[in-house]
């Protein structure tokens, strides 16, 4: 084996929770089909002046191969935002075949873990505030998630939590390569996640960067089309399990892809506005492609971040066509939000994830209600429906509030 | 915790400490250092950047001008540099008040600024758009594990940086409260804590070329690291403050055999740096 293969950063463990649905396969045949995970959601007694569109998340299932991880009583007790994490994580854990509770000790294997999340803190605060809690005015120092969550699943490693708004799980992906690259760890879960709340819901809508459309939800997620007027929010929960290549080999598990190339940069712009300048955005993905050792005419495939807001998805557009050039013609792109809604904190693992889909499947999700693209957002789109076509490279777009911009490369592990 | 380190480790990862500087002031005086002009040199926020910031934000924005007036590297360019934020329970007042506001007037008292201002990343986005640095910027942490997790995802993201930027730093800012504000029902402040941040100016380096009466940090192993101070993986902000600026070499255990080693000035270099700060102040 070549050195070049040893240092290779592959997936080798999904867990999802997410408007989709709760496993690698059953979000790939709703990507696939182009169903939308958006209806109307009631976000509780706080929410008495506005009817949302949302991708709710209706059930959070505990997967049965996560049993030796967590018992169900305890899962059934944790928050919807800790349920997230815990029911994700261990079910990546479980299909990469990796329990660290044993394997750190026969096998002396260090598992660390990444978790974004934007808004930890105000999402327990506003859940503990609307239960009649009082934690909000006097706080208290209690661990962060993902540390309970490390010592729930026995995550022997490092453990972590970064933010980069709705970038925050890439970062995540982002950093655990780099954490496998140098060694510090054997294993790593990485990911994020999000859940829709009053407070949030308000926030964007106040900042009118959610949609306003008030027909029909599943039609209200309009990526790139000119009649987009915002994005609709979204919870769930992904996470993957990174290894290096040698090792899941070694070990003859499953290998979804490869984190081929990563690419970070910020806009210094504005806290909130997307930079019409298309310039860091497209340095992100020319050191993702760079970092993965691929020329842009490679890529087959590449998940816009596209929410669906009309500067966003616009400046995107430029980005893309910067940084691709004259590739940018050839090259099948698309927004899965215009299924899932947005994320947030998980948004760029779930796209990770419909890369991952689409290199299996050899298959390029649709934008659905994409009837009419905006001629500022010229790409090579994939409307309404998916189409067949070779997957082997795919490059996954996301951009945060507060300028931060990141690419990820995944592509087949052959 | 059972934490171990993989065995195949490279943590060659290691960074100068090129500036730093600390800042520190009661919530009662957050408002008014708000409304300071942030300015050294060439380097200043714009007007009324921070009126919206929550004070974590204020805080860490001012230590990082201290840490640029403090910087021998004064006139390099840090258009491409990266901003890494752990902060510890930010926003907390500002949340406070959001929900009493959503509870007594609905939806429409919610303010847009709670999702910029108020979240994980908000110090790290403010410090990237207010001083214009272009390299990844992210927030770390959020909780009582704020700092330690600051200084492991530096020294993550220095090789990287190292690889594609060289002359790139990172601005370390680390921010938190000495003791939690307290509000009452109408989000007032019944007590008046102090809001603490240090910012670290970390030059990443791809080897150990370094003089080592130069203040760096790097990963190391714990068995080989004899200090005299041993900062847990929750340890305060204000005893890493008090470390750093007595000159004490402190160690935070990231797992059972993998530490960070944070090698301060000595004390003579301390007081000849404060002797050389002070003469700025009074030049300037």
């Amino acid at each position: 084996m070549s050195s070049e293969q040893s240092s290779r950063i592959v997936i080798t463990g999904v867990g999802a929770s997410t408007p989709l649905g709760h496993s690698f396969n059953e979000i790939g045949d709703a990507l696939q089909a182009g169903r939308s995970g958006i209806d109307w959601y009631d976000a509780g007694t706080f929410n008495r002046l506005q009817k949302h569109a949302a991708a709710n998340v209706q059930e959070i299932l505990l997967p049965t191969e996560t049993e030796s991880f967590i018992h169900t009583k305890e899962f059934d007790k944790s928050s919807r935002i800790e349920q997230f994490m815990i029911g994700p994580a261990a079910h990546a854990l479980a299909d990469a075949g990796i329990n660290p509770k044993v394997d750190s000790l026969k096998q002396k294997k260090c598992v660390g873990i990444i978790a974004g999340i934007g808004a930890e803190q105000l999402k327990n605060w506003e859940r503990d505030f609307l239960d009649n809690g009082h934690d909000v005015f006097e706080a208290s120092s209690r661990p962060s998630l993902v540390h309970r969550v490390a010592h729930m699943l026995g995550v022997n490693g490092p453990a972590t939590t970064v933010a980069a708004a709705c970038a925050s799980s890439g970062y995540a992906l982002a950093l655990g390569k780099t954490w496998l690259a140098t060694g510090l760890v054997d294993s790593c879960v990485v990911g994020g996640c999000d859940v829709l709340s009053p407070t949030a819901l308000a926030a964007f809508h106040n900042l009118r960067a959610l949609s306003r459309r008030d027909d029909n939800p599943q039609k209200a997620s309009r990526p790139f089309d000119k009649n987009r007027d915002g994005f609709v929010m979204g919870e769930g929960g992904v996470f993957f399990v990174l290894e290096r290549q040698r090792e899941a080999e070694n070990r003859q598990c499953k290998i979804y892809g490869e984190l081929a190339g990563i690419g970070m940069s910020s806009d210094a712009s504005h806290m909130v506005t997307p930079c019409s300048d298309p310039v860091q955005a497209s340095r992100a993905i020319t050191e993702a492609l760079a970092d993965a050792n691929l020329l842009p005419k490679q890529v087959d495939y590449i998940n816009a971040h596209a929410a669906g807001t009309p500067v966003g998805d616009a400046a995107e557009a430029g980005a893309i066509r910067n940084a691709f050039d004259t590739a940018a013609e050839e090259i099948f792109v698309s927004s899965t939000k215009s299924m899932s809604g947005h994320l947030i904190s998980a948004a760029a693992a779930f796209e990770a994830l419909a890369c991952l889909v689409a290199i299996e499947r050899n298959m390029v999700p649709p934008t659905i209600n994409l009837d009419e693209p905006d001629e500022n957002c010229y790409l090579r789109h994939v409307p309404h429906q998916s189409i067949s076509s070779p997957v082997d490279v795919t490059a996954s777009n996301s951009f945060g509030f507060g300028g931060s911009n990141l690419c990820l490369v995944l592509k087949s592990a052959a | 915790m059972n934490h171990s380190l993989s065995s195949s480790a490279d943590l060659s990862a290691h960074c100068l400490v090129e500036s730093y500087a600390s800042a520190s002031a009661h919530a009662s005086e957050i408002d008014t250092l708000a409304r300071e002009k942030h300015t050294h040199g060439c380097h200043s926020l714009p007007p009324r950047f921070l009126r919206h910031a929550d004070e974590q934000t204020v805080i860490g924005m001012h230590s990082i001008i201290q840490a640029m007036a403090a910087d021998t590297q004064d006139s390099r360019d840090i258009c491409n540099d990266a901003v890494v934020a752990a902060t510890c329970l930010g926003g907390q007042p500002s949340a406070a008040r959001t929900m009493i506001g959503l509870r007594e007037k609905g939806p429409v008292a919610v303010t847009p600024h709670i999702v910029p201002q108020c979240s994980l990343h908000s110090v790290a986005s403010a410090a990237s758009v207010g001083f214009g640095m272009h390299g990844p910027n992210f927030g770390v942490g959020g909780g009582p594990h704020a700092p330690a997790e600051g200084f492991l995802l530096a020294l993550t993201l220095a090789p990287m940086l190292a690889k594609n930027s060289p002359s790139s730093r990172i601005w370390l800012v680390c921010t938190g409260w000495d003791q939690q504000p307290c509000l009452d029902a109408a989000g007032i402040l019944t007590n008046d804590p102090i809001c603490r941040g240090m910012t670290f100016v970390l030059k990443p380096e791809m080897a150990q070329t370094h003089e080592e009466t130069q203040p760096y940090i790097q990963f190391s192993s714990q068995k080989n690291t004899p200090s005299p101070h041993i900062l847990p993986v929750d340890g305060r902000l204000k005893e890493l403050c008090e470390q750093f600026e007595t000159g004490t070499c402190t160690t935070i255990a990231i797992t059972d055999t993998c530490t960070i080693e944070i090698s301060p000035l000595s004390p003579n270099q301390l007081s000849s740096r404060s002797n050389q700060l002070a003469l700025q102040k009074e030049a300037a």
